[in-house]
């Protein structure tokens, strides 16, 4: 418990926090990559 | 005040509707608000078509009986949207690009080559979704009642009257920008109830303290993990290719906008997720004896903050239900007067009376359900539920294995739709036998019905394949290359 609540509660908002970073880490990965592959295509 | 505040917002989104009704020229305009969404206004839209009464009411009502750990359910519906950014949208986009599709029918119909499947689809979404209607209906009606005393019927025309305007005259351009200020008001709505309402349940520790006296669950799994597991596994499956979901990416402006749009929708969702906990279980130590968990939302709107944000609380429960319901009426229209009229019966018309048609379609399938609402409706959440079983058992499958799987075919689309939607009304007339959600009887007779079906036909024609799949597109390119077309 911390602060009254259960730490498998507390999880809940940490993975939810994680699961957004990670998802616009990765997407963004894509969307550069994608950007890099067109401007070379254009070339 | 509180008053005040609501009917500003109701004005406020009258507004747009008005506005917005100058953008459109065409019927690609009206449905899909000519593919030129950016980011921030298709996140909201995309997050607000998602969560209606069944979050700003049912999902409080959850945690003031559950406590803090249904919030997880939120996680396995994420998985579902990234599934659906990354797998679905790409390829739903193109073919809005190739083709011009509007609807999810559209993209069935295209995909497998066949008509039958545009009007099967069609029909599921006009039987499963029309109720829905009915039930944000009543839910709004409900609020409004038990806020300000409304009568119910008043309280119906009202809200009817209000989304109905906005969705005829604005089309998806409308909709995606009252989204926009809908979300906003939903999430500054809820997060801004919840220090007030933490505070005056005695601070944050002391809430946990006083939850865990009244019930030790509160604060660790009021849910128990299976069955936790088992209800948002359920939400995975449904929310695949979820349709009211799925064509807002052929408005969004690219493959970059809608990722970025699907970031956008996950962070506005996380903070109604975490508002929406606090403000169930705040309710719930400082109304332990409400009559229904339902009433979490307006009691704190109305007794525990001041009247101005009482009134933006109540505006966003508002919110939450017309930016769905707008979503499901603009649907259903389109999947009548495109799907239908135009796709299947051939008739082709100027574009400005398309919009027409399309426009007075909306109107018709808005007042239909009034009637209905009018008559008290029991369990509204549990309309939404069975709604979307039957949704999810329809339309998961053939939607996203047809984008990732290139046998497939018609007939294995249509038996699995036809059976999966079979097998999930049926068992929930049984009334769930052996206390087994519907979804995990549905979508493996749906998946069965999907590949067996396709393994004994024909497949599709490669011509079709290449709008989907990049090898199959790349192989043609190369042959009409090598093959130069005579032209003399």
């Amino acid at each position: 418990m911390f602060l009254g609540l259960a730490i498998s509660d507390w999880m809940i908002w940490v993975v939810m926090i994680l699961f957004i970073l990670v998802y616009f880490v990765v997407t963004e990965r894509m969307n550069s990559r994608e950007e890099a592959t067109a401007e070379r295509s254009e070339d | 005040m509180a008053v005040a505040v609501l009917i500003l917002y109701l004005l406020a989104v009258i507004g747009i509707g008005f506005y917005m009704r100058r953008r459109i020229h065409n019927e690609k305009d009206y449905l899909a608000a000519g593919g030129t969404l950016g980011a921030l206004v298709g996140g909201a839209t995309l997050a607000a078509t998602q969560m209606s009464a069944g979050t700003a009411i049912g999902s409080v009502g959850f945690h003031y009986n559950l406590g803090y750990n249904y919030s997880w359910i939120w996680l396995f519906i994420w998985a579902s949207w990234v599934i659906m950014a990354l797998v679905m949208a790409p390829k739903m986009k193109a073919l809005f690009n190739s083709r011009g599709a509007l609807t999810i029918p559209d993209l069935l119909g295209t995909r497998y080559e066949s008509k039958p499947i545009r009007v099967i689809a069609v029909i599921v979404l006009l039987f499963a979704f029309g109720l829905t209607i009915v039930a944000e209906l009543v839910g709004g009606s409900y609020v409004l009642n038990v806020a300000f005393g409304v009568p119910e019927t008043a309280g119906v025309l009202i809200i009817a009257a209000v989304f109905i305007f906005y969705t005829v005259l604005g089309g998806l351009f409308a909709i995606a920008y009252t989204d926009l200020l809908q979300m906003l008001v939903f999430a500054f709505g809820f997060a801004i109830a919840v220090p007030i309402a933490v505070s005056r349940a005695g601070g944050f520790v002391a809430l946990n303290e006083k939850l865990a006296s009244v019930d030790p669950s509160l604060v660790t799994n009021g849910m128990p993990l299976t069955t936790l597991f088992a209800v948002g596994f359920s939400f995975f499956i449904l929310l695949i290719g979820y349709p009211i979901i799925a064509i807002r990416f052929y408005s969004m402006r690219d493959n970059k906008t809608i990722r970025r749009a699907v970031g956008i929708a996950l962070f506005f969702q996380m903070i109604i997720a975490v508002s929406v906990a606090f403000v169930g279980v705040s309710a719930r130590i400082l109304y332990p004896n409400l009559e229904t968990p339902d009433l979490s939302s307006p009691t704190i709107a109305m007794e525990v903050l001041p009247p101005v944000l009482g009134g933006l609380l109540l505006a966003a429960i508002l919110a939450a239900i017309q930016s769905t319901v707008s979503a499901v009426l603009l649907m259903l229209g389109s999947a009548v007067s495109h799907d239908i009229i135009k796709q299947v019966m051939g008739i082709e018309l100027s574009e400005r009376a398309q919009v027409n048609l399309t426009r007075a379609i909306v109107l018709v399938m808005g007042i239909i359900p009034i009637p209905f609402a009018l008559n008290p409706l029991p369990l509204i959440q549990q309309i939404w539920i069975n709604a979307a079983v039957l949704i999810g058992s329809a339309f998961a499958v053939p939607t996203l294995f047809g984008l990732i799987w290139k046998r497939g075919t018609a007939v294995g689309a249509i038996v699995s739709m036809v059976g999966g939607i079979g097998i999930a009304a049926a068992w929930l007339l049984l009334g769930n036998p052996f206390g087994l959600n519907p979804v995990y009887v549905s979508v493996p007779v749906s998946l069965l019905g999907f590949f067996l079906g396709s393994l004994v036909t024909k497949p599709v024609s490669r011509e079709t394949l290449a709008l989907f799949f990049r090898d199959e597109s790349e192989r043609l390119t190369t042959k009409e290359a090598a093959e130069p077309e005579y032209n003399p």
